[in-house]
């Protein structure tokens, strides 16, 4: 992994309202244990990541997005690659932080991601 | 001309809260009149049961507003009559009167209105325009109060057996067919229902703005008055008092949307927002939310709550709403220093805004006018 990777992540149609993505899409919930999950950008492309999420019928991805390793690592957030549940599985570390800090870094990293743009659209 | 007072209803609701009366309700006591000449011929026949008919029988009798009197809106109404004294008829229309506060009375009891069903007829216009939280409260005899509700209304209309009865209503939808021959178009509604409604000229150029842009997702506000049937079924429209475009951000729409979701909606997990909440939030936003503001994206949360953003130049602002507790988490940051990796120092505004009191509102719309929100 390089500062450049990518780190792709799924986006729920829910969270999409007139093409525009809620930062929600990018902050981890206490379920997850405050760590964010992607794919590797460096191992697998956005669409074929796309593929292999909705592949299991339970979930579901209006598209891509990503942000990269250097710009989670401006805001002080680990990238930890995982290899769990599957090879290309990331996580994006927020476990230092508390309610308002995620939210003021996912802002951030929502706001990166919206002006890079859709990696691939379903 | 001289006259006696006749009526003095009581009107409470917000629309009357500044001691005026607005002057769409004027046209509910129009049919008013219209229902107590009605009844006061019906009256005298049942006193002269030799007659078959009444000629001029309301001639140098009617009803005038003559004022509006505090509390929360009081308009008075007077018997006007030409001459020194009212004609004879006089007591029917007093009688007519007792009759309707009658029925209105026992409807809101739950009886059925010993008022023959011709006459319940007349509220399917009168009391046709008090909104959902609004009431007229009568004078019952003995200190009694009798008020008419728009739930009170609606039971009256049905004990006259009509078939189809009429309900002002603001619904949104999309028009998807348009008939210019004819003069009409079809709203559809996010249920998928259509109806027809009439185009008057000065809406023409709306419902072909809307009817073109169609596919796009354009949505309209229509306010007007709609038939029913008895099961209470929308029909059509009957007439159409205003039309506008929605902005694509309208708030009432989305949350409607959202209203849609079930339980597991975020790949299998994910909380459904309660319906009646997601209600209580537009018509809070509807009331409160100042107009030059821009709309938020609103967005479900996985805890079944609305999560509000607006992204504002240099700020992104996140407002979550909890829509049990009406309290929500306000933040804002501006994102220049945050790109220059000033995070720890960005200028960021965190507030706990209470909606449950007008305040929160107002502090949310100084807040975001702050950030520069605020529209030219």
């Amino acid at each position: 992994m390089t500062p450049q990777t990518q780190l792709l992540r799924q986006i729920h149609p829910n969270f999409v309202q007139l093409g525009r993505v809620t930062s929600q899409a990018f902050r981890p919930t206490p379920k997850d244990e405050n760590h964010l999950s992607v794919y590797d950008g460096d191992q697998i492309q956005p669409e074929a990541a796309w593929k292999h999420f909705t592949g299991n019928p339970a979930f579901n991805s209006a598209g891509v997005m990503a942000v990269t390793h250097a710009e989670c690592t401006a805001q002080s957030l680990p990238i930890v690659a995982d290899g769990v549940p599957f090879k290309e599985h990331c996580s994006i570390d927020f476990s230092a932080f508390e309610k308002a800090e995620i939210e003021k870094k996912a802002k951030f990293l929502s706001r990166l991601a919206q002006l890079r743009g859709w990696l691939f659209q379903a | 001309m001289q006259h006696l007072d006749f009526l003095i209803p009581r009107l409470t609701g917000k629309r009357f809260d500044d001691h005026t009366l607005p002057l769409e309700i004027l046209k509910d006591f129009a049919a008013l009149e219209e229902m107590i000449v009605e009844v006061a011929e019906w009256k005298f026949l049942q006193e002269h049961s030799d007659r078959k008919r009444v000629r001029n029988f309301s001639k140098d009798l009617e009803l005038h507003l003559s004022g509006v009197e505090p509390g929360s809106s009081k308009p008075v109404f007077v018997l006007a009559f030409l001459g020194l004294f009212p004609s004879v008829n006089a007591k029917y229309f007093e009688q007519a009167r007792t009759e309707i506060i009658s029925a209105i009375a026992q409807a809101a009891q739950g009886q059925t209105p010993n008022l023959p069903p011709q006459f319940l007829s007349y509220f399917d216009r009168f009391g046709r325009g008090l909104r959902e939280d609004e009431r007229m409260e009568f004078d019952g005899g003995n200190n009694a109060i009798v008020a008419l509700t728009p739930d009170v209304r609606k039971r009256l209309v049905k004990s006259s057996k009509v078939e189809v009865w009429t309900e002002e209503l603001t619904l949104r939808g999309r028009i998807c067919e348009m008939d210019q021959a004819k003069g009409s178009f079809h709203l559809e509604l996010k249920d998928g229902t259509k109806l027809q409604a009439p185009t008057a000229d000065q809406h023409l150029a709306t419902v072909l703005e809307a009817f073109n842009d169609y596919r796009n997702g354009a949505n309209v506000l229509l306010q007007g008055v709609v038939k029913k049937d008895r099961q209470d079924h929308m029909k059509s429209f009957e007439s159409v008092e205003h039309i506008s475009l929605l902005d694509p951000l309208d708030v009432t729409l989305r949350l409607e949307e959202i209203a849609d979701l079930k339980d597991g909606w975020l790949d299998g997990k994910g909380i459904a927002p309660n319906p009646e909440k997601l209600r209580w939030l537009a018509k809070a936003f509807d009331n409160s939310f100042k107009a030059d503001l821009p709309l938020p994206h609103l967005y479900p949360t996985p805890e079944g709550n609305i999560q509000a953003e607006w992204s504002l130049k240099d700020w992104e602002v996140t407002l979550e709403i909890d829509l049990t507790t009406h309290q929500a988490m306000y933040q804002a940051i501006c994102m220049t220093e945050q790109a220059a990796g000033q995070l720890p120092h960005a200028s960021t505004h965190e507030h706990t805004l209470a909606f449950e009191e007008n305040e929160g509102w107002t502090q949310l719309n100084d807040a975001l006018t702050q950030v520069g929100g605020a529209q030219a």
